[in-house]
């Protein structure tokens, strides 16, 4: 959501004169980038500023009914208080104890059943704390409501069978289209998610491919994210179920069950998946985890592209997406058939697929990525310089 | 016949003691150096665990390396006991009957050193018993744990039933009292009695079937953990047999240097006679001649069919690479040549040097063998689907220091439990061969019954071969360590000058325009060409003027999606097909249309309505079916592997419960 979104509905609300409500005029604009990034850089925002709700935040969860009123999403985040994390964790504390205690006797066919069953109770009683907190640049998680630090909160960290983090954001299915004609290889994309996920130079969740097709044909920069596989092959193989698929389509890890086997690394016919080596310096705190952050990241874990989740809960796109100012990736939830670019320009995921004939990269290995490009044809950039002898790869 | 079997009787005892000597300087040493490279490796893998896994020369791409390549061949090697000893036993040779014991102990123990191996390779070995608490019946690790288990249980169990008659005959000949205690405790009573040997038969019989299909399952799952995935020269069709025959060969192999050794070291010339090498050497041959076939067949057919993917990977194997000397070495002297020498072994009469050219083989097969191993696991990774040369990313794979020196750390763990398993426990089953000498006589035993130890075969002398096979293997891996660098790959980020335009319509202007009213509604009779709803913006304005466009907006979560935008007509209408087929609402499938006046500089105006009839999302009634990407496991895994393993430990119970009866029957 874009201010653009939001202005119009404030103009309408002008106009409607019915549902007209003062409280919604002091709603500030969400979504804007520049709002996000003030909360993840710690820029100073005034008191009154904090307080507010955001605007859009529960759009997210919007109800059937309030359906009717179309305002219904900013009415509720507006008089409702932010969850209170604390309460409620005695109650889970005791059940998690419970599961602990029954989750070597349910090993193998019991467990599902138990974790499914504790999993619905978990969804019935945190409905209304759906949003995740925000990495800070360094390194702090904060409140997005409130720019706070977070407190060590068993509500997000070290729970691995918390629903929110294993089910996934409700009745979304996301998806990324990447438009290699407008890539142009600035690399901003990785520069983004390496700055917002703390990671080493080397480790590139999007990385930049130089493709060259058959020769003669146009050769063309190739952004990878990690492609969030519908049938994917690494969730296949974990030994632990610490890599898991989502029902929003997302594929994540959990770094405090994973094994360090890496069998999902040899699995992954993408080769998207990053290992921690060695020892990670400065990076003692570990309190703070959830898989949809994917930091801190911890020794002998595997990591990659998460298409932050984190930030998805707050209606905001992933960091690779707001990065990329030539619009060559876009972003969205594959239910509402739209995705859009860093400026909100939509689009029909359909129509725009059809169009522009858009593909799965390897499709023949039935692995039903979630990511979806468009051909390099009449691209707007200078290609990337090849050596003319290379042996041509291509999808 | 009794007579032969007393007199046999009597030299074993007094071999099998001599066996059991712990004395010699030699010894000594032997297991010094093995204790002093365990405590090196040990160190090592300390200082692992402290640094994590950066020590090793794995990286992202080659995520895989030695390790893995120690865990396959031990698992190979284990399946020398379940062949000599289980398949033998079954078809009744009764050659096997010294070996037995031979090949079930390097079945226990490789398992026991190959099985840790995994856990040595784990990023998070404090986490291993996540495995039970979290495991995934889909994954192939899950059945290699449980088929793992399951033999190395049933070798055990096998090991010891096969030693019971052992136990009992030598409890009352031994000289040191701590091995008279260990042995009486073990032999439960045993005493050879007609009911006892039919219940220890019928145990040994038990096992001894159901050990050869849970063999051939640990290998094959083995091999499925690589064939499970889609890589190249992995998810190949063959690798369960292809795997299992290795394992047998490599296995038989292993047996054969292991007699040698034997022979050697504890003067086992009466025991050990060419009737047991050549029918080994024969085996061999059958195996050798399979594993080539196994072998051609595979890169035969992806080499022809040229599919891209493996194109690349038959050039890192045979090409231009570190590793074609490796895979050509594994061709020539893997597999082509010991299988010369064996058939050299087979047909040469009375050669001074045939048990050299035995052992030279052997050792060249299980040298062969491990970089098969070794280029099966590496090359596949060096070959990603994306090549890693398109992002400037130099893969590459040298085991470091620290990985070669825990590999060496496991061999000699193996030698040192194999060594005083040899001390503590008689390594020739005597009590099978008095009983093969009883029943078929002592030449089809094999066992000399002469007075004077007998001087053929020669002993033979390795000790030379295996250095220059040393010196081989040496001269071999260094092209690997001269070609392969590491070089990380550094990117060089620019930082462009960046071009941050707001995306935000800029429409503070509205306030000095006119607002008009507008209202929006879903019309279904507008257009009679077709039964499209039309969505119609109608302008409440008295005077509508020319040029004016309604734009027709639905919110999207990340933005506006502009479904048309419409010019407006003289009677203030604006209509567009209404897109039926865009997914409104989760439940109601309503749409948030919004109607608003563009391109105009007058006019300002708005409206929005939740029109139904968008598709309408199917409620997900299972968002993770049973499948195997899902954490529910798949029905025909959760009742094909419960089933199997069930069967196999109903035969282990069987055994047991017999095991239970002879001791019984020896307290009475």
């Amino acid at each position: 959501m874009n201010r653009s979104h939001c202005l119009a509905l404030f103009e309408s609300v002008a106009y409607d004169g019915k549902n007209f409500n003062t409280k919604d005029k002091d709603q500030r604009p969400c979504g804007d980038v520049d709002d996000v990034k003030a909360i993840l850089e710690g820029a100073p925002m005034s008191d009154s500023d904090r307080l507010k709700p955001c605007a859009c935040q529960t759009e997210l969860n919007r109800q059937p009914e309030t359906g009717s009123n179309q305002f219904g999403c900013c009415k509720k985040a507006n008089g409702q208080s932010h969850p209170d994390l604390k309460q409620g964790s005695t109650r889970r504390g005791i059940l998690k104890a419970g599961l602990a205690s029954l989750a070597g006797f349910a090993a193998l066919m019991g467990k599902d059943r138990l974790h499914r069953a504790f999993a619905q109770d978990e969804t019935s009683t945190s409905s209304d704390s759906e949003t995740l907190p925000t990495l800070s640049v360094n390194g702090q998680l904060v409140d997005p409501f409130t720019g706070k630090p977070v407190e060590k909160n068993p509500e997000y960290h070290n729970r691995s069978g918390h629903s929110a983090v294993r089910d996934g954001i409700a009745n979304r299915k996301w998806v990324m289209v990447i438009d290699l004609a407008e890539c142009d290889g600035c690399e901003k994309c990785t520069v983004a998610c390496q700055k917002y996920h703390d990671t080493p130079p080397e480790r590139q969740w999007i990385r930049i491919f130089k493709m060259r097709g058959a020769p003669g044909k146009n050769a063309y920069w190739f952004p990878k994210p990690c492609f969030h596989c519908d049938d994917p092959p690494c969730t296949r193989v974990c030994p632990v179920d610490a890599t898991f698929k989502r029902q929003d389509g997302i594929v994540l890890i959990d770094n405090e069950r994973c094994i360090g086997c890496r069998f999902c690394m040899a699995a992954c016919p993408y080769s998207t998946r990053y290992f921690n080596w060695g020892r990670i310096e400065g990076n003692d705190d570990l309190s703070g985890y959830s898989p949809e952050t994917s930091v801190p990241r911890r020794v002998g874990t595997v990591e990659k592209c998460d298409f932050c989740p984190d930030m998805l809960r707050q209606g905001t796109l992933p960091h690779c997406v707001t990065a990329c100012k030539m619009g060559a990736i876009l972003f969205g939830d594959q239910n509402e058939d739209a995705v859009s670019d860093y400026k909100g320009r939509t689009f029909r995921l359909s129509t725009l697929l059809k169009e522009k004939s858009g593909y799965r990269y390897l499709e023949e290995l039935g692995t039903k990525p979630r990511v979806y490009y468009l051909p390099s044809k009449n691209p707007t950039y200078d290609p990337p310089v090849i050596d003319p002898d290379a042996a041509p790869h291509d999808g | 016949m009794s007579q032969v079997t007393a007199k046999v009787e009597n030299f074993a005892l007094e071999d099998m003691n001599r066996t059991f000597s712990t004395s010699s300087i030699k010894f000594r040493i032997w297991i010094g150096t093995l204790l002093a490279i365990i405590g090196t490796a040990f160190c090592a893998y300390i200082y692992q665990l402290v640094q994590g896994l950066q020590t090793t020369g794995m990286r992202n791409y080659v995520s895989w390396g030695v390790y893995m390549t120690n865990f396959v061949f031990f698992i190979g090697i284990s399946h020398a006991g379940t062949l000599i000893s289980a398949i033998l036993r079954v078809t009744n040779a009764p050659w096997r009957r010294p070996i037995t014991r031979m090949a079930e102990a390097i079945t226990l123990f490789a398992l026991m050193i190959g099985a840790p191996m995994v856990i040595i390779d784990m990023g998070r070995p404090d986490r291993v018993l996540n495995v039970f608490m979290h495991g995934r019946l889909n994954s192939p690790i899950l059945w290699d744990i449980f088929s793992i288990a399951t033999y190395i249980s049933g070798s055990l169990l096998y090991l010891y039933v096969a030693l019971i008659p052992d136990l009992a005959l030598f409890r009352d000949h031994l000289a040191k009292p701590w091995q008279k205690k260990l042995f009486t405790l073990l032999a439960i009573g045993y005493k050879g009695g007609k009911e006892q040997e039919k219940a220890l038969n019928k145990a040994l019989g038990a096992i001894c079937i159901v050990i050869i299909p849970v063999a051939i399952s640990v290998h094959t799952v083995v091999s499925w953990i690589f064939s499970m995935t889609l890589r190249p020269g992995w998810h190949s069709t063959i690798f369960g047999p292809y795997f299992v025959v290795g394992a047998i060969f490599s296995g038989t192999a292993a047996i054969v240097t292991a007699m040698i050794v034997f022979r050697l070291a504890y003067r086992l010339q009466r025991y050990l006679t060419m009737v047991h090498f050549k029918a080994l050497a024969k085996l061999l041959i059958a195996l050798n001649a399979l594993y080539i076939y196994f072998t051609v067949s595979e890169y035969l057919t992806i080499w022809y069919g040229r599919h891209e993917i493996d194109h690349r990977l038959l050039d890192v194997l045979a090409g231009h690479s570190p590793y074609a000397p490796l895979w050509w070495f594994m061709w020539v002297f893997g597999l082509f040549l010991p299988l010369l020498l064996t058939i050299w072994f087979v047909i040469q009469k009375e050669s001074r040097h045939a048990l050299t050219v035995i052992f030279v083989a052997t050792i060249l097969i299980n040298i062969g063998m491990y970089l098969k191993r070794y280029l099966i696991i590496v090359p596949t990774m060096m070959t990603p689907y994306i090549p890693a040369e398109a992002a400037d990313i130099h893969i590459s794979y040298v085991p470091t220091f620290i990985e070669w020196i825990i590999t060496a750390g496991g061999f000699a763990m193996f030698l040192l439990l194999y060594t005083l398993f040899s001390k503590i426990f008689p390594i020739i089953s005597v009590a099978e061969v008095l009983e093969g000498i009883h029943e078929v006589g002592a030449e089809k035993v094999g066992v000399y019954i002469g007075d004077r130890s007998p001087n053929h075969p020669p002993p033979g002398r390795p000790g030379m071969a295996s250095i220059v096979l040393i010196a081989l293997l040496l001269f071999n891996l260094l092209p690997n360590r001269i070609y392969a660098q590491t070089s990380d790959h550094e990117h060089h980020h620019s930082e462009e000058a960046s071009d941050e335009s707001s995306g935000a319509e800029d429409t503070d202007e509205a306030v000095s325009k006119d607002a008009v009213k507008l209202d929006l509604s879903l019309n279904k009779e507008i257009s009679e060409e077709d039964d499209l709803p039309y969505l119609v913006a109608k302008i409440h304005h008295s005077k509508v003027p020319e040029g004016l466009s309604v734009a027709f907006t639905i919110p999207r979560l990340f933005g506006t999606l502009t479904l048309g935008e419409v010019e407006v007509d003289d009677s203030g209408l604006a209509s567009l097909k209404f897109p039926e087929d865009l997914p409104g609402e989760a439940n109601t499938g309503e749409l948030q249309v919004t109607a608003k006046i563009v391109k105009s500089k007058s006019f300002v105006g708005s409206a929005t309505a939740l029109v139904p009839g968008g598709t309408r999302l199917e409620p997900i009634s299972d968002p993770f079916p049973r499948a195997i990407w899902s954490p529910k496991t798949d029905w025909y895994l959760l009742l094909t592997i419960p089933f199997l393993i069930g069967c196999v430990w109903t035969v282990y119970i069987y055994a047991l419960v017999h095991l239970r009866r002879i001791s019984k029957l020896g307290g009475k």
